[in-house]
């Protein structure tokens, strides 16, 4: 380095290296790479993907709101970038097969397990705080749901799926566990609310086949695990179709399982997360010639839920279980509330079904956890309660009257010294939806605890609530 | 914007490269600055007018300055203004909200009602470049350097994109005459791309890999001691990795447009005490607290006591410089009480003694525990990190070790304790060298491709 402390360069001494050659072809080769990546990706970007449900509108949201002012532009510029780039797509293709391959390595949310397991990290990390968070607000609100599905003459049946982790522990890495008390939580959760829950994780456990219920290289479930699943929900709903009524046959064929869609979470191919059940099943059902994707739209059985679901297999195999046609509504890359608000919207004018399955997977309750503020399910949730609320309300204008000046619902406010916050004429409901009351109390900073009083109702008395961290929700 | 990401590498750097060779020499300082600012507010455009603020009011000052001093009075008041101005909006933008914070604490803890105040964004870079005008007003006013000779200069000096955003912090007087001429050669753009190129590797093929594995351990609840003890060393890489491979990119940046920006970096895991580790390890930021706070402070002028309180003082404050939490107010006293005691013992000292092997190793040692402040959310998760360390956590968690994570640390490890430094194999540009950097730098190309891209760790600071 110089007297001034900066970078040493003595013009005399470099200009008179032997390696003029190799300065040239470094140059070279540096302004081939860089140049050649801008002009590949400017003049030979790959098509546009073709994204669909919450993907697709996050993706519009993105473009609309994009604006330079606040750098939401820039952003917007970079994501394109990086999904159209044909060098990248070329590139990484190959680079990370090679170190899945040999590395045992992922990228992106992805965590490798052993002997080729894949997992999604934010369906195997839980959450900070207590455990029930997530499930309990996710058990309210589809328990607010069913009420109204039950106000519409529909029975409402539950299908929680168990995580991959929760299946597949044994195969994680060394540094995670399955936790597979959260899906028990969550079915217990459910089960309090009074929904008709079936439990899959005995008939899952007790898989005599040799494929397992999850796909290796997919987040989904595999063929095995719908076909477990549905015989369970057929049985616990006790509906299951005696052997000679089934819908069906089972038939075997031999095709080579592909890439799954955590493949393309890795970059190893294209697309995020585009690639549902890309594992080709082992058997499937036949309905003798018949196409059960066509759907039945006047289907006496609905099913309602998310990429789980929205390829038919698991509608077709409740088809067979059930002895009836199910129809189909479920929405990859969706919440199952955005399915449930279609199948009324698409079902009001003719006549609901009786039976209305509603597929959920456990890593919901867990998103709800780890982030409450982008709980996805909320809005369709909302705009159900809106169109099919009930009948008599005491409307509560919002925001609500309380005590507190200035109190914004949903605003970030810190309140200590025990100052109450709603005050409720005896006799009232404040609803936001048909019986609710909730309040999402934040109590991370500082940490307190809250008093919940009632005189009437299921939740007559007094309840303290404390924390050191989370945001606890509760309901009467 | 950030070096690590396609926008940059493919659009933005060639794009204005060949806007500035093509441009006549007297528009270069322009176009820099023009670029500097499509740099910085690619992700927050209002930003800028921040730096415009201080670029305005430091221009002026300077020039006020002079003048003032032309008519043999000294300008002190121009002085002030540069003084509160840009300490003023650093401390707004980086500390109101810890004050904030720290006081509503108090109020918690005495049942008082506490202060609901907007979140304060912090804009990128800001430490970096308060401190770059400050110099410039401050050695003006004291004599060492002469007024900058355009507006235009004094934009392109504050504004420098190479080094905007997380150093090396870049003093007037250094490149005062850079700024006004500079040479551009092909001897000189060649060794600035061999040292971005390194830099990019050190951040793409070994910070970040290793980043994965820090984050994992202080995410941990409690981990087994020797889990514990590799999630603080892959951490210690990571921020070395981190921050050197970016000042090595700046560097190689400023080389290619023709600037010599100063070392910033020079072996510190080879240091053998701590003051010999402040000597090597973030040059530019120790060598400004020690001319712009540890000598006007008085420096070891005043007494044996008043050089210790100096010292720490200003250890004390370069640890706040780094953000505004607790842990690092404690990083920079822990830093500083070893400088003390290192003073304190003297040469004569059983340390002094013991093989300079021992020396680096113990020295390494603190180094690691000092981290652990300096990456712990706060206090209390520090503690609880010790206690994981030397096995006095309740359970025992493991870190998900991969092969990558063995790959990324042998290369630091040979990097670290293998190699000269970067400025040095620059120097020599050996023909094995260059040809594996070429390797590593296509390989860290490839990396990005297949990695989300990962902020510098400096860049929050």
């Amino acid at each position: 380095m110089t007297p001034e402390g900066l970078i040493e360069l003595d013009e005399s001494v470099l200009s008179n290296g032997p390696h003029k050659v190799t300065r040239a072809l470094v140059l070279l080769l540096t302004a081939t790479v860089i140049l050649g990546t801008t002009f590949i990706d400017v003049v030979f970007p790959l098509k546009q993907l073709r994204l669909q449900g919450a993907e697709a509108r996050q993706y519009s949201q993105m473009r609309d709101n994009a604006h330079w002012s606040d750098g939401s532009l820039a952003r917007f510029l970079e994501f394109n970038y990086r999904v159209r780039s044909r060098v990248r797509s070329a590139v990484g293709r190959p680079y990370a097969n090679f170190l899945l391959n040999n590395l045992n390595e992922v990228g992106g949310n992805c965590v490798a397990g052993s002997d080729g397991w894949l997992y999604l990290r934010n369906r195997i990390e839980m959450a900070p705080g207590p455990m029930e968070i997530g499930p309990g607000r996710t058990a309210a609100e589809t328990a607010f749901l069913a009420r109204r599905i039950l106000g519409l003459g529909m029975r409402p049946l539950l299908l929680p799926i168990p995580r991959k982790a929760a299946m597949a522990g044994e195969f994680l890495p060394i540094s995670f566990e399955s936790h597979r008390e959260f899906d028990e939580l969550v079915l217990d959760q459910y089960r309090r609310q009074g929904l008709e829950a079936v439990d899959v994780l005995p008939a899952w456990d007790a898989n005599p086949d040799a494929e397992h219920v999850y796909q290796r290289r997919n987040s989904h479930w595999s063929t095995v695990g719908v076909r477990l699943a549905a015989e369970a929900l057929a049985r616990f709903a006790g509906m299951l179709a005696p052997e000679d009524k089934r819908l069906g046959v089972f038939r075997h064929r031999d095709q080579p399982a592909r890439m799954g869609d955590l493949y393309s979470i890795t970059n190893t191919t294209r697309g995020p997360g585009q690639m549902r059940y890309a594992e080709q099943a082992p058997y499937f059902v036949d309905w003798n010639g018949q196409d059960l994707t066509a759907g039945s739209p006047d289907a006496d059985i609905a099913l309602c839920g998310t990429s789980f679901s929205a390829h038919d297999t698991l509608a077709i195999f409740l088809s067979h279980y059930f002895g009836r046609p199910v129809q189909c509504f479920s929405s990859p890359g969706d919440p199952p509330e955005v399915s449930v608000e279609k199948l009324l919207q698409t079902r009001g004018p003719n006549g609901y079904p009786s039976v209305l399955i509603e597929e959920i997977p456990n890593h919901f309750p867990l998103s709800y956890a780890a982030n409450p503020n982008g709980w996805k399910a909320q809005a369709a949730t909302e705009r159900i309660a809106q169109a099919y609320g009930p009948r008599h309300i005491l409307p509560l204008a919002l925001p609500i009257p309380v005590s507190v000046d200035n109190l914004e619902i949903g605003a970030e406010r810190t309140i200590t010294g025990g100052e109450r916050l709603l005050d409720l004429p005896e006799g009232w409901i404040a609803q936001s939806g048909g019986g609710v009351v909730q309040f999402g109390l934040d109590l991370i900073n500082p940490s307190g605890e809250a008093t919940w009083r009632s005189s009437a109702g299921p939740s007559a008395g007094t309840r303290r609530l404390a924390t050191n961290g989370g945001a606890i929700p509760f309901q009467s | 914007m950030v070096f690590a990401s396609g926008v940059f590498l493919y659009f933005f750097l060639p794009i204005f490269l060949g806007i500035y060779y093509t441009l006549p020499r007297r528009m270069r300082s322009t176009v820099i600055a023009v670029a500097s600012y499509v740099f910085y507010g690619w992700w927050r455009p209002d930003f800028v007018i921040l730096m415009w603020v201080s670029t305005a009011v430091d221009y002026t000052a300077g020039q006020r300055i002079t003048q003032a001093q032309a008519r043999q009075s000294k300008g002190k008041p121009w002085l002030w203004l540069s003084l509160i101005v840009n300490l003023g909006l650093l401390g707004y933008f980086k500390y109101f909200n810890f004050g904030v914070d720290s006081l509503n604490d108090i109020f918690v803890h005495f049942g008082m009602p506490t202060m609901q105040v907007a979140k304060i964004v912090l804009p990128v870079g800001i430490s970096f470049y308060t401190f770059q005008t400050l110099s410039y007003t401050i050695d003006v006013y004291r004599g060492r350097a002469a007024k900058v000779r355009s507006f235009q200069d004094f934009m392109c000096y504050v504004a420098l994109f190479p080094q905007l955003v997380a150093g090396p912090i870049v003093r007037y007087n250094t490149v005062a005459d850079q700024l006004v001429n500079r040479t551009h050669t092909l001897e000189k753009f060649y060794r600035g791309v061999l040292a971005f190129q390194a830099g990019m590797a050190k951040k793409i093929l070994i910070a970040d890999v290793l980043g994965g594995l820090a984050d994992e351990a202080f995410a941990a609840s409690h981990l087994s001691p020797g889990y514990a003890w590799l999630g603080a060393l892959a951490y210690t890489f990571q921020i070395y990795f981190d921050f050197s491979g970016y000042s090595d990119m700046a560097i190689g940046l400023g080389l290619m447009i023709g600037f010599q920006f100063p070392v910033n970096f020079d072996q510190p895991y080879r240091s053998i005490s701590i003051t010999d580790f402040w000597r090597r390890w973030h040059i530019s930021l120790s060598s400004f607290l020690r001319d712009y706070l540890y000598i006007p402070l008085g420096g070891n002028r005043k007494g044996v006591v008043r050089t210790y309180v100096n010292l720490a003082l200003t250890m004390l404050l370069g640890g706040l410089w780094h953000g505004a939490n607790w842990t690092f107010l404690i990083w920079g006293a822990y830093q500083g009480f070893w400088l003390v005691v290192e003073r304190l013992s003297g040469k004569s000292s059983w340390y002094a003694f013991t093989p300079k092997a021992v020396q680096m190793a113990l020295t390494f040692v603190l180094v690691i525990f000092g981290w652990v402040f300096f990456r712990a959310e706060n206090l209390s998760h520090a503690l609880e990190y010790f206690d994981s360390m030397f096995g006095l956590a309740g359970t025992h968690g493991a870190l998900a070790l991969r092969p990558i994570h063995a790959v990324s640390a042998l290369a630091a490890v040979v990097v670290i304790w293998g190699t000269p430094t970067t400025q040095a194999l620059l120097f020599r540009a050996s023909i094995p060298w260059v040809v594996f950097l070429q390797f590593a730098f296509w390989g860290s190309l490839i990396h990005l491709h297949f990695v989300s891209h990962v902020p510098f760790l400096y860049f929050q600071f």
